[in-house]
């Protein structure tokens, strides 16, 4: 029997921009739903903010580097939501989807007149999904944050950072792929759910929410301490050697983690230092955490005359928790990645073949959508119309032409 | 409204995993209405019991602060079953469960006779899912793992840090939550197949994965592919460097701390209008931002030198610019936002007494979250032996000498 996909005939209206949204999407997407990705009328906001290089060929819009990575395995139809007759289009595409998600600030929904009980008149048992950055409600619920703010209004900026040194950021957009991922878990219970009891519901997930939840532990140790948790960039709180330590090469690291004072004997065999291993003073960590200088010297002095690979290797095979600092062409070339066949690359008609991640699980029995590239600008829009919606040419003919559902992205209007 | 009316309700989760990513992945299944059995090693418990900072600085299995969070709201038994005499008390909580989520190294679970085929046969809708830094199969499949190489190996070390330093592992343990996350995800996922299949699953989540599919491949493949070499961490600034795009997003100091500062792709002119700073709206500067960026941090600064965080905050948004304040964990424990939403809510325990706690992300407009304590280790060993497994008190009192209670 063919495997199926975990979410095959499910729809989804999806009027999220950005990162976060369109990552949860792109996630149920993979996993087999149908993704309408409703798109502004004016093309892709994201590419204000990461717009790859300049293009002389025309279509830009559809070589949004982001943009055509987190909308991967989507459908996209564009549609004027400050219309009448756009709102109208819309709401036919909910009553015959399962679920909206939308990520705009609190008010933009009230303000279109699409909120969960306008668009559960038309779709008794619709699930809602609104992820605001900072909540529907409150006294900061219009603020306006992308996800690098929510990590700073979150605490993972003040708790990440070198010692001594100022807040930092992880990664590029964290806070947005961590609360995108919190939304595709949450959208499947509200379909669990659905599915025992035949209802629907507005559920609501914010970023900063997500954000704080995979630090939770922070909040309750400053209760007990009283005090703020101290950055200590690499280091761990208990286990030594703990951190990173350069290799052979350029900008070439190795992660080394030593969990147990056995580990600790292992470390200093295979970096063939008897000195430290003969060493009585170190053999315990708390001894070994006064020593730092000294062992990190004898440790570099030996990985700097190797590469991170070889390090990795060597250390592997005796037991200890190693693993490279990789880089792009490394997780690219990896043997590991490649026989797990973790990467997807599609090809896309504008924007050319690009690699992306796929997914961080494997089911045995079902199976998923990779290899799906985004869609292009609108692409869908006609068959969305005359098909889904049954509607017919000389409609979408009037639609097309008042920019209500454009082919081509239209100027923006600011208001 | 109570729990019945969450979305996991009925769903019974056999938890035998330990450490923080299996204490996550479960953590958001028993947020969203599952019930959770943790199964511990006796006198152990968890190894996240052994992990600080602990109740007045005493260490013991019921103080650890990333215990008491993860584990907030499921039940605990003590059962080692690794051991032989375990095997037949596991084989019937399996055939009770929904849900089994294990963390062992690849091949253990086959080695004791627990493979999912085994476990499946009398309960073919069990869902499995095994939660490890590399994955069930592959060259790295057998390495030693931790937060830190998973962290490293996904390349998201490389993208972190300052330039002129090396890299840096984010706060936390992001890898084994992001691990715990995404086994949660696919176990929902194959809930919903088994709705319409009546088979169960065995998923294999790899932490190393997971934070790799938590940064955005235009940072990284993208660009690679584009310029033929590695992209690299850029502070606190995104990692894309092209001349023409857009700027600010970043880390700066104001009178009183740190603020985010970002531009608003709706609102371009904000930044210069905030500041009263016309450079900042400046055709030249606008066109290429992102190779302007020294010159708008140093602009930017200027204005912030004279504004606490809050006056930051407040000014920006007032006029749509997302600004935000950098937070110390102290001040989002009582800030006027999660206030209002009560994110934080008190439980008390019965070692370390009434604290308050994150509750969880999933705001689901039907039901309240059950704000309860984490357990004591094996604190449901009655409850669960006797009286739902049946096992004679004589039988378990036996175990327990043997130490598999």
């Amino acid at each position: 029997m063919p495997k199926s996909t975990p979410l095959a005939n499910i729809r989804i209206a999806d009027l999220t921009n950005v990162i976060a949204g369109p990552v949860a999407t792109r996630i149920l997407g993979h996993m087999g739903a149908e993704i309408l990705k409703v798109e502004l009328p004016w093309g892709r906001a994201i590419g204000n903010i990461a717009m790859h290089g300049e293009d002389e060929e025309g279509r830009a819009y559809n070589k949004v580097g982001t943009f055509n990575e987190v909308n991967r395995a989507k459908k996209s139809i564009a549609i004027d939501l400050t219309h009448a007759t756009g709102k109208e289009v819309f709401k036919e595409i909910v009553s015959v989807s399962d679920i909206v998600i939308q990520n705009y600030s609190p008010r933009v929904m009230g303000n279109l007149g699409l909120t969960y009980e306008d668009l559960r008149a038309v779709k008794p048992d619709l699930i809602m999904v609104s992820m605001p950055a900072l909540g529907l409600e409150g006294p900061w619920s219009n603020y306006i944050s992308f996800g690098p703010g929510t990590d700073a209004l979150g605490g993972l900026s003040s708790i990440t950072g070198y010692k001594n040194g100022r807040p930092h950021k992880p990664g590029n957009f964290y806070a947005d792929h961590n609360s995108g991922f919190h939304v595709a878990t949450g959208i499947m219970a509200a379909l669990f759910r659905r599915y025992k009891t035949g209802e629907g519901q507005h559920l609501e997930i914010v970023l900063r929410e997500a954000t704080m939840s995979v630090i939770g532990e922070y909040f309750i140790e400053y209760q007990f301490t009283g005090k703020e948790p101290k950055r200590i960039g690499n280091d761990h709180p208990v286990f030594y050697p703990h951190g990173i330590f350069q290799c052979k090469g350029d900008d070439s690291w190795i992660a080394i983690s030593v969990e147990s004072n056995q580990e600790w004997q292992t470390l200093c065999e295979v970096i063939e230092s008897t000195e430290l291993k003969n060493d009585n003073d170190l053999t315990e960590v708390s001894s070994r955490r006064l020593n730092r200088e000294k062992i990190e010297l004898e440790i570099t002095d030996w990985t700097k005359s190797k590469s991170n690979k070889e390090v990795m290797d060597l250390m592997q095979t005796r037991g200890i928790r190693a693993g490279i600092v990789a880089k792009a062409s490394d997780i690219l070339s990896d043997p590991h990645v490649s026989e797990r066949n973790y990467l997807d690359t599609v090809e896309h008609p504008d924007a050319g073949e690009y690699t992306s991640p796929g997914l961080p699980f494997k089911f045995t029995r079902s199976s998923t959508n990779l290899g799906m590239r985004a869609p292009m600008f609108s692409e869908h829009s006609l068959p969305i119309l005359s098909g889904l919606l049954a509607k017919d040419m000389s409609t979408i003919a009037s639609l097309i032409e008042k920019g209500t559902t454009p082919l081509e992205p239209i100027d923006r209007v600011y208001s | 409204m109570g729990k019945s009316e969450l979305a996991l309700s009925g769903i019974k989760v056999l938890d035998i995993s330990s450490g923080y990513a299996g204490g996550y992945c479960t953590k958001v299944l028993r947020d969203l209405g599952a019930d959770v059995i943790k199964v511990e090693i006796p006198q152990i418990g968890d190894i996240c019991r052994s992990f600080g900072p602990f109740f007045k600085n005493e260490p013991s299995v019921e103080t650890s602060a990333p215990h008491l969070y993860l584990n907030a709201g499921k039940k605990s038994i003590t059962l080692d079953v690794t051991n032989p005499e375990a095997k037949d008390i596991f084989l019937k909580l399996c055939t009770e469960s929904d849900i089994l989520v294990e963390n062992f190294k690849p091949g253990l679970m086959s080695q004791m006779g627990f493979q999912y085929e085994e476990l499946s046969t009398p309960n073919p809708g069990l869902i499995m899912c095994s939660l490890t830094y590399f994955g069930q199969f592959g060259p790295y499949s057998h390495f030693e793992g931790s937060d830190i190489v998973s962290y490293a190996m996904s390349g998201y070390m490389h993208l972190t840090g300052d330039e002129d330093k090396e890299p840096m592992k984010a706060g936390g343990r992001q890898a084994e939550y992001q691990c715990g996350l995404a086994g949660s995800m696919s176990i929902i996922a194959a809930l919903l197949a088994r709705s319409v299949s009546g088979h169960g699953d065995h998923i294999d989540v790899s932490a190393t994965e997971a934070l790799t599919s938590t940064f955005d491949g235009v940072a990284y493949f993208q660009t690679y592919h584009k310029t033929g070499s590695d992209p690299t961490r850029a502070g606190t600034r995104l990692i894309t460097r092209e001349p023409t795009g857009a700027y600010p997003s970043t880390l700066l100091p104001c009178k009183d701390g740190w603020v985010h500062v970002h531009y608003s792709p709706s609102n371009p002119e904000g930044i210069g209008f905030l500041t009263g700073n016309e450079r900042l709206a400046d055709d030249e500067v606008m066109s290429r931002m992102r190779e302007h960026a020294d010159e708008i941090d140093g602009l930017i600064t200027e204005w912030l030198r004279d504004h606490t965080r809050e006056e930051v905050q407040t000014l920006a948004q007032e006029v749509r610019v997302p600004f935000t304040m950098v937070q110390s964990i102290e001040e989002i424990l009582s800030d006027p936002q999660n206030q209002h939403r009560n994110f934080f809510a008190p439980i008390e325990h019965q070692v370390v007494g009434k604290m308050s706690y994150p509750t969880s992300p999933f705001r689901l407009k039907t039901a309240e979250w059950e704000a309860l304590p984490a357990p004591i280790l094996g604190q449901n060993n009655h409850e669960i032996y006797e009286k739902d497994l049946k096992i004679r008190a004589s039988k378990i009192t036996d175990l327990k000498t043997k130490g598999v209670v």
